[in-house]
């Protein structure tokens, strides 16, 4: 019993310094923030976007993948 | 009313709910990423517009876990920013000049921008980064003895601040509130 309380408390700490912006977006008309956080590592937030994990989040990801990169003309790259 | 969605939107997201979060059908993020007026920028980019009839309504970008973006917005003006910085660019800007600031064209495209704007005016929001990945190695070998300048945030703030902006509590409300963890 003790064990699955650790592991649980173990699991929730992961949790929290996972916790990360996975999106942000800001409206231009009212300068209003929109933040989505995940809780997964980069490397599962990929997966997770390929993956059935939930049908309306994959479709949305995958709509998101399958668009060209928007890049405007002021778009700086690094060398 | 729209600062109180802002304030319920930014609770909800730095509270830890069951994993994974969901996107709601019909949340405000639902319809950012289904709206055909939404440019996503990449890291490493950042977008300029300085009129309010031309380029899309929203500007997003993905995947902010220890990187910071930037955004600045006069609404009233039509001006926006928007900056997706990795932290191998800050190290990529200091091998060709050896020398701060490290983020030069962010604060060139800022001055560009907003040069008709009162700074007053422009509203900058600084979100995301990671605690346990601001002191950043490479930085505290680049500059021995200058603690400030370890920091990751401390270089996006002065890029900011160094294009005549101000910075209030709200503007980094969002910077470096989650712990990460070390690579």
């Amino acid at each position: 019993m003790t064990g699955i309380n650790f592991h649980f408390l173990f699991e929730q700490e992961q949790r929290r310094k996972q916790h990360s912006f996975s999106l942000v977006a800001m409206d231009r008309l009212t300068g209003a923030l929109v933040t989505h956080t995940l809780f997964e590592s980069a490397t599962d937030y990929t997966i997770s976007a390929l993956g059935p994990r939930d049908a309306m989040e994959s479709q949305r990801y995958a709509e998101f993948y399958r668009k060209p990169p928007t890049a405007s003309p002021y778009m700086s790259r690094a060398v | 009313m729209l600062e109180e969605d802002e304030r319920i939107n930014e609770q909800s997201s730095l509270s830890i709910l069951e994993s994974p979060t969901r996107i709601v059908p019909g949340s405000d993020l639902a319809l950012v990423l289904s709206s055909p007026q939404t440019q996503f920028i990449l890291p490493d980019e950042y977008a300029c517009y300085n009129k309010k009839s031309k380029g899309p309504r929203f500007i997003a970008t993905k995947g902010v876990f220890s990187c910071i973006a930037v955004f600045a917005c006069d609404s009233a003006g039509g001006r926006f920013f928007a900056a997706h910085i990795q932290v191998p660019r800050m190290h990529n800007n200091f091998w060709k000049k050896r020398d701060t600031p490290l983020l030069p064209e962010i604060t060139n495209a800022l001055k560009w921008v907003f040069k008709k704007s009162d700074p007053g005016d422009v509203k900058v929001r600084l979100v995301g980064g990671q605690l346990t990945q601001d002191m950043d190695r490479a930085l505290r070998s680049f500059f021995p003895g200058q603690t400030e300048k370890h920091s990751v945030a401390w270089h996006v703030k002065d890029a900011v601040l160094s294009a005549g902006l101000l910075l209030d509590s709200e503007s980094t409300r969002l910077l470096n509130v989650f712990p990460g963890n070390y690579c």
